[in-house]
């Protein structure tokens, strides 16, 4: 499941927090933008007091129709846009990088890197929002329609393998963790909720409640397969060695006499004859 | 009585990258695969349990590789590859303890988009004092001094067996 922004009805995710400060930092997410004639903001960070930002948008068709890393100083935005148009309809990935007060780049599917280089030193920033641009309270602008998934920030500027990284399909998990500041999934795997699923506790409200949908593939981090064997098998000899048989079939190369039916939740078929000397396999 | 048998099974998504120099993860037609650099030395990191069931016969380290772009069967890569003691009351976790790594090296298959397997032999006594159900990490790390590929290598797996 992603969330699903519908922009007529403004809905928007939020949070009165300081999730970074300034540059560098990273927002990426992956979205599905239903509507070219709109765009709007994905992702952004902003001021309480004044109309100063840092954010991740997309530009309507009539603006060019590209993924934007932005800033904003007293009202003047500082875009850099990506070198082509985002299709409508589709999955893709948006990234924005800014690495210093003056350099901030866009990212469309890890590529078609566009750069901005405009000076824009910006004050505080205590509100972090997605779907929607919000300085301080009230209803949120430039309100996005179509769906936000895997949505991160880190608090450095991400070189652009590690954000073809992302765009590849990984999980911001597994992509410089010691610098992962927030991570929403927003579905997938992680049930729905708005949770940050980093250290953090940076948890979004949806003040104005977006819709679920379908969610992005996505590669999650995974366990490795440890392979465990108890000291006796489930006739009870200690000479025999049996493999934990989880939800299927465990076997090495002994004789085929000495299989056990093994049943209760450790089902399955596990032989155990001789001295383990072949594969396994569950 | 346990030579030969599967300990752990190491995918791209387990890996525990490095704050810097790390490995970068890709997908190739869809195989998760953690991309090397041919011109600086990247590494990535795994952490697990070593199976109850080790026998202390040392540890072979299979690599299931593959190259970007390079098809000169006369071309290789080098992994080094180092194990860390994490244990009980072993290791420090604020700093690194990985034990002397060992070489493991890795022909360019001639076809481009196949896997090459290599593997490299751990006796009990160069595993870093590892011993059965300890915690524990392994570094890999391209050397990119003693390889001459060109592209990147890919990582597709990596896997520890009891030594046969």
């Amino acid at each position: 499941m992603a969330r699903s922004f519908d922009d007529t009805c403004h809905h928007y995710l939020g949070l009165g927090a300081t999730v970074v400060s300034g540059p560098p930092l990273t927002m990426a997410c992956w979205f599905y933008g239903d509507d070219a004639s709109v765009g709007g903001n994905m992702m952004s960070v902003t001021s309480l007091v004044a109309q100063e930002s840092h954010a991740l948008s997309l530009t309507s068709a009539a603006e060019g129709q590209r993924v934007a890393a932005s800033s904003e100083e007293d009202g003047v935005w500082h875009l850099a846009e990506t070198t082509c148009p985002w299709t409508p309809n589709v999955w893709s990935h948006a990234c924005g990088v800014w690495a210093d007060d003056d350099s901030r780049h866009a990212y469309l599917d890890g590529a078609d890197k566009g750069t901005n280089s405009d000076a824009c030193d910006l004050g505080w920033l205590g509100r972090m929002n997605v779907g929607g641009l919000l300085y301080g309270y009230g209803t949120p602008t430039q309100s996005f329609s179509g769906r936000i998934a895997e949505a991160a920030i880190w608090s450095t500027a991400l070189g652009d393998a590690e954000v073809g990284s992302l765009a590849a399909g990984y999980c911001p998990l597994l992509v410089r963790p010691g610098d992962l500041v927030a991570y929403w999934p927003l579905g997938g795997v992680f049930g729905r909720y708005d949770l940050d699923r980093w250290k953090n506790g940076y948890d979004l409200i949806p003040y104005i409640v977006p819709d679920w949908a379908d969610h992005p593939p996505v590669l999650y981090p995974n366990r490795p397969l440890v392979v465990g064997r108890e000291a006796a098998g489930p006739g009870g000899s200690t000479a025999a060695y049996a493999y934990r048989a989880v939800a299927g079939r465990v076997w090495h190369t002994g004789a085929a006499a000495a299989q056990h039916h093994v049943t209760g939740p450790r089902a399955g078929q596990v032989f155990t004859s001789g001295p383990v000397v072949g594969n396994v396999y569950a | 009585m346990a030579a030969g048998d599967l300990l752990v099974d190491f995918s791209p998504q387990c890996n525990e990258p490095p704050s810097s120099g790390a490995a970068t993860p890709d997908v190739r037609s869809g195989h998760p695969v953690l991309d090397f650099d041919d011109s600086a030395d990247e590494a990535a990191r795994f952490t697990a349990i070593l199976p109850w069931h080790y026998a202390g016969g040392g540890i072979t380290v299979y690599a299931v590789v593959s190259f970007t772009g390079d098809t000169d069967d006369s071309h290789t890569g080098q992994l080094e590859i180092a194990f860390e003691r994490i244990g009980d009351g072993q290791q420090d976790l604020d700093s690194d303890g990985f034990g002397a790594a060992k070489a493991l090296t890795v022909a360019v298959p001639s076809t481009c988009g196949h896997t090459e397997v290599a593997s490299v032999a751990f006796s009990g006594a160069e595993l870093d004092g590892l011993a059965a159900g300890e915690l524990f990490r392994v570094r890999v790390v391209c050397d990119t001094s003693e390889s001459d590929f060109s592209g990147d290598l890919e990582l597709e797996r990596l896997v520890l067996r009891e030594t046969p």
